[in-house]
């Protein structure tokens, strides 16, 4: 029996995220490619420190990215979703600072998982609607397009988050069909 | 002026959440609360749906058991302000947390008339320094005050569905020795609210636990029961003739058209017992602790008072019995001694009407 999905945003309302200060938008893009993932190696970045600062869950720039324990709890759910690590440094190396571990997920794209009916606009998906074939024995989708990427979660995988308490992301009921 | 979310929960936010609570289990424990008519309506609607779906299941020579009942309140619901308890019906261990047979749902949009207002004081920015503000950091208290949620609705829902079980709505299901309905998070813990176990005699059980046993039709006479766990078990048009129980836990246990005549309960744990249209001649509970609120109770439970539903008396006593929180009903009064009894909170149910919950 299939679940209800659902579409992971950004809580745009979070405010003082931790900023990276050397990741690019060339190497980090906002739609995360195969071919963009692969190139990637684990890397370290600075940020600097602010009063008050943020560190959710959920980074949505440069690109996705998912704090450590968030990550884990994905991949247990579901074991073939990959990671490039970013190890953050307080730019004055401050012993005293956070130095937190966030990770680029990453699942090849299916584009097909959408319904024909879904609307785009402007290489962007306006309201998903997934083919319901596509979803069963899996917690989480990746779909790239031209406009913007997507990341869908399974029911059990919304609930598994919210309990931790997630921070920075909203969720969205998705049809599927 | 609060600049750290750990200042601000230890000086307002577990105090409202607190006063919450403490309102929600009263609203909850009302009999009276259209809630609790409309969710147990609910469940009785999908209860008749899942054997419908069994009886089809037969037709064509398939066979769908209902080994688990799982009711779970989904976190999601309640961000997206449509509270509900997602239930699913699975055949057996195999299938059991990943492939339902059935699901359904039960829309519980009242939780909202006191989780809205605890939220919008929540997120209230009088108290903060305004840059430290941060309603998304907030709203990360927010799970753990919903598995407290989850957790009383779980006791309430325990009596719930012991209300489906008397009125015959969980006969129609066709369940195996081991079922079990529970409520709890969705594909995370489970509480137990119901569950039927393998049958036990009372006497040659050996190790085996009485806990939730089943006793249909038995009678007992003339023997004597010392320090056995009989907590939620259930006793069904038993007999009991000159029985002498003794340091018995009957937390919890349910007695449906028993017979009692020359039983003596002593020193037994009764909170939450419920005895309905039983017979007592001649009986005397001694010392015995029907107190929900006792020390000798697991901390972390919530229980009801004992209750008497029912029943006719005829020459008993009770002495030196906590009956704090008790419920009775008929005419009780004449035909029963009380000698140094605790009754503070106790009261009488209505014949025919309601019983009143604590």
């Amino acid at each position: 029996m299939i679940e209800p999905w659902y579409w992971l945003q950004e809580d745009t309302s979070v405010h003082h995220v931790i900023q990276a200060t050397e990741l690019t938008g060339r190497k980090y893009p906002p739609i995360m490619r195969g071919d963009c993932f692969l190139r990637l190696e684990d890397t370290v970045t600075h940020y600097a420190r602010k009063e008050p600062m943020f560190m959710p869950d959920f980074l949505f720039a440069p690109t996705f990215m998912l704090e450590n324990a968030m990550f884990e709890l994905w991949q247990q759910l579901q074991p073939e979703l990959r990671g490039k690590s970013v190890q953050f440094f307080e730019e004055q190396n401050r012993l005293d600072a956070p130095m937190p571990l966030y990770w680029v997920p990453f699942l090849p794209s299916e584009e097909d998982a959408l319904h024909a009916e879904t609307k785009q606009e402007l290489g962007r998906v306006v309201t998903p609607i997934l083919r319901r074939e596509k979803l069963a024995n899996r917690h989480f989708l990746h779909i790239t397009l031209a406009g913007g990427q997507l990341w869908l979660a399974s029911l059990t995988a919304v609930e598994a988050i919210l309990r931790q308490g997630a921070m920075g992301l909203t969720i969205t009921s998705v049809e599927s069909r | 002026m609060f600049s750290s979310l750990e200042e601000y929960k230890k000086e307002s936010y577990d105090d409202s959440e607190r006063q919450m609570l403490q309102a929600m289990n009263q609203w909850l424990g009302d009999s009276e609360a259209k809630c609790r008519q409309k969710w147990q309506a609910a469940m009785t609607d999908i209860l008749h749906q899942a054997a419908a779906v069994q009886q089809q299941a037969k037709q064509v020579g398939k066979s769908l058991p209902c080994r688990y009942l799982t009711c779970s309140l989904l976190y999601s619901s309640i961000y997206l302000e449509k509270p509900q308890v997602r239930v699913e019906f699975f055949g057996d261990e195999a299938w059991y947390s990943h492939d339902p047979w059935l699901t359904a749902s039960i829309d519980v949009s009242e939780l909202l008339v006191h989780w809205t207002p605890f939220v919008q004081q929540a997120l209230a920015k009088e108290g903060w320094i305004a840059r430290y503000y941060s309603a998304a950091a907030i709203q990360r208290l927010f799970p753990q005050t919903i598995e407290k949620v989850v957790y009383l609705l779980t006791r309430h829902w325990h009596y719930w569905a012991r209300e489906l079980l008397l009125q015959g709505k969980l006969a129609e299901l066709e369940r195996p020795e081991n079922f079990e309905l529970s409520l709890g998070q969705y594909r995370g813990w489970q509480e137990p609210l119901y569950r039927t176990v393998p049958v036990q005699d009372i006497f040659l059980h050996g190790a085996k636990s009485l806990v939730a046993v089943d006793f249909r039709r038995c009678i007992y006479r003339g023997r004597e029961i010392r320090q056995e766990d009989l907590t939620e078990a259930r006793f069904w048009e038993c007999r009991w003739e000159t029985v002498q129980l003794e340091q018995v836990n009957l937390t919890d246990a349910l007695f449906v058209g028993c017979r009692f005549y020359h039983v003596t309960f002593t020193d037994c744990y009764l909170a939450a017992v419920r005895f309905e249209d039983c017979q007592f001649y001649s009986c005397t509970f001694t010392g015995c602790d029907a107190n929900p609120e006792s020390k000798a109770l697991p901390l972390v439970r919530l229980y009801p008072g004992a209750r008497w539903q029912q029943c006719q008396w005829k020459k008993c006593v009770f002495d030196r019995c906590d009956l704090q929180w008790a419920r009775f009903s008929d005419d009780w009064q004449d035909e029963v001694t009380l000698r140094e009894c605790q009754f503070e909170q106790a009261g009488f149910i209505q014949v025919e009407q309601e019983a009143e919950d604590d």
